[in-house]
Order: C-alpha cells, then structure tokens, then sequence
C-alpha cells in the first residue's frame, strides 16, 4: 500500500474511534471506582484494562474475585461472557486481509463489540491502518478512563464509598435497558437467568461463578429454541 | 488484596483474546450453524440478569431496597434519556440517602 492511502486510512481510523473512545471513557471509570472499591491495586487495576479491553467481563471477573471466587470460576466465567467474539471475528476477519499473523493478532485483540460494529459499518475490504487507527483510539479511552476512575475512587469520601457498589448494578441494568429497548424480549431471557441465579446462590448455596455459568447457559439456550429468528438477536457490551 | 491478583488478570486476558483470535488464524467460521450463532448472541443478554441479581439483593443486606431503588432508577432514567453517566451517577445518589435514611 502507498504511503499517502497509508496515512490517509490510520487518520479515518482514528476518527472512527473518537465516539467509542467517548462512550468508553465513563463505563472506564465505573469500571476503575469498582476495582478500586474490590481491593485492587492501582497497577493491578491498569493492567486489567490494558490486557484485558473488555466491558461486562471485567466487571464481572472483578466482582468475583471481590467475592474469593475461584480462578476457575472466574475463568470459565469470562470465557462464556466473551464467547460471542467468535461471532464477531468470524464476520470481519475475512474482509482484513493482512497477512502477517502477528498483526493479524493485534487487530483481534482490539476487535470489541463497539470495534465491530463501527469496522463492519466500512464497505468492502478494510485496511489495516484503519483497524490500527480505531482500535488504538478505543483502547486509550478505555485505559485513561480507567485510571482516571480509580483516582476518582481514591478521594471519594467514606460515606459515599458503600454507595459506590451500586455503581456496578446501575451500569448493568441501564446497559440491559438499552438492549430491551431494542427488543423486548430481551427482557424475559434476562429474568429468566436472574430467577436461575438467584436459586442457585440463594436456595443453594452453589458458588457465584458456576451459578453464573448455568443460569447464563440455561438463559440463553431457552432463547434460542423460544424466541423467534427476526432481527435483532445481539447485543453489544 | 490478599490474593495474587496477576493469574486472574492474566487468565481473563487470555480468554478474552482466544474467542477474538481464532476466526483471525482459522477460516470457514463464519458459517456457523444459525442456532449456533443466536446462542451466542443471546449469552450476553442473559448474563446481564445474572449479573444483577441476586447480587443487588446480597450487597446491601440488611437494606436490600438500597440496591433496588438505585437499580430501578439507573433502568427508568437509562430508558428514557440513555446513556451511561446520568444512571450511574443517580443510582449511587438514590442509594446513598436510603442508606441514610434506614441505616
């Protein structure tokens, strides 16, 4: 590829990032305020987002581990909460058509669902300038906004800090009402697994991790077999 | 923290990244079986009420309605305006003065 369409793509890359490293910057914070409230360290904290540069799994991971979990909960868990990433590269690999696999890597590794869905917007084939330019872009809000959350954690005032764990709740029950707004249904598979769950950990007594894999698993293949074939049938995290 | 945090991180990391990798190395993935791909697709929605509850009745105990009024105030005000700051920000306030309130 020339040098100038190189640049030129890298540029239009990072513009297509702006709004996702926007909306990223403040689930960051929430993200970094509970890490901080679990007992994480502050490097601890960064390197989650930095390796990691996932939403609900690191929320997920983090309230686990705040509860003694397992690692082979928390394991099992994140991989079944990012699952649908098969999905989603599986759609856009083919129209990546970078050779080198380490470069390939990386642009997997930064293909999030918000990623995607801006990625899969372009027509044709995508360069990888413009890959490289988007998912830098999403990634340095998500870190940023990160730290930028656990300093906010630190000042906090010990009042307010029992609240904080709220936090984590509201940001799952207003990312589920923006999915049942998009179908309503939605709605009922996710009460089913919060029914499914509830039982198991409260009724129970089955640990938080594997009570999450099967009210998660049962949910969804309920779903599958119940909920008719019409678009929209995904969610992005 | 008491434990080592370093293998959860990086555990998590690499569960992450492998269900991103793979389609990227193997090809022919984008034919999955259509039952297959809606499973897929559907996990996250169930897994947000899975992740809500019954945690947000467990972490408030003995004032489980603090957990509640903030989550039925982050879903009202995420329903009618969106986005993420103005929930957040209202459920820690609607949580806090129950807290106060009852506590």
């Amino acid at each position: 590829m020339r040098p100038k369409q190189t640049k030129k793509d890298l540029i239009a890359g990072v513009y297509a990032g702006i709004p996702i490293s926007i909306g990223y910057f403040p689930a960051a914070i929430a993200f970094g305020l509970i890490a901080k409230d679990a007992g994480l360290l502050f490097l601890e904290t960064a390197l989650f987002s930095i390796t990691n540069f996932a939403g609900a799994s690191q929320f997920f991971a983090v309230n686990l581990i705040a509860t003694g979990a397992l690692l082979s909960e928390v394991v099992i868990g994140v991989l079944l909460v990012n699952l649908r990433y098969l999905l989603m590269s599986a759609s856009l690999a083919p129209r990546i058509k970078e050779r080198n696999p380490i470069i390939r890597a990386m642009i997997a590794f930064g293909n999030t669902d918000e990623v995607f869905t801006v990625a899969s917007a372009q027509v044709g084939i995508i360069s990888t300038p413009f890959m490289v330019g988007i998912e830098i872009t999403s990634w340095f809000g998500w870190v940023s906004g990160t730290l930028t959350g656990f300093l906010v954690g630190s000042i906090l005032p010990a009042g307010i800090q029992h609240s904080v764990g709220i936090t984590l709740y509201a940001m799952f029950t207003a990312l589920l009402a923006s999915e049942v707004k998009k179908r309503h249904s939605f709605l009922v598979i996710a009460m089913i697994a919060a029914v499914i769950n509830s039982i198991l950990i409260i009724r129970f007594s089955i640990s938080t991790g594997w009570a999450f894999a099967i009210s998660m698993g049962a949910s969804a293949l309920i779903g599958t077999f119940t909920l008719n074939d019409e678009e929209p049938t995904g969610a992005t995290l | 923290m008491t434990r080592a945090m370093l293998p959860y991180i990086l555990l998590s990391a690499v569960v992450t990244f492998l269900p991103r990798l793979i389609p990227f190395l193997l090809k022919g993935l984008d034919r999955l079986p259509k039952k297959v791909g809606k499973f897929l697709r559907l996990m996250p929605i169930a897994a947000l009420g899975a992740l809500i509850f019954p945690g947000v009745l467990l972490d408030f105990q003995p004032i489980a309605i603090a957990g509640i009024g903030g989550i039925v105030l982050a879903g009202l005000i995420a329903w009618f305006r969106g986005g993420m700051i103005l929930p957040i920000l209202s459920s820690i306030i609607m949580t806090f003065s129950i807290l106060q309130l009852f506590g």
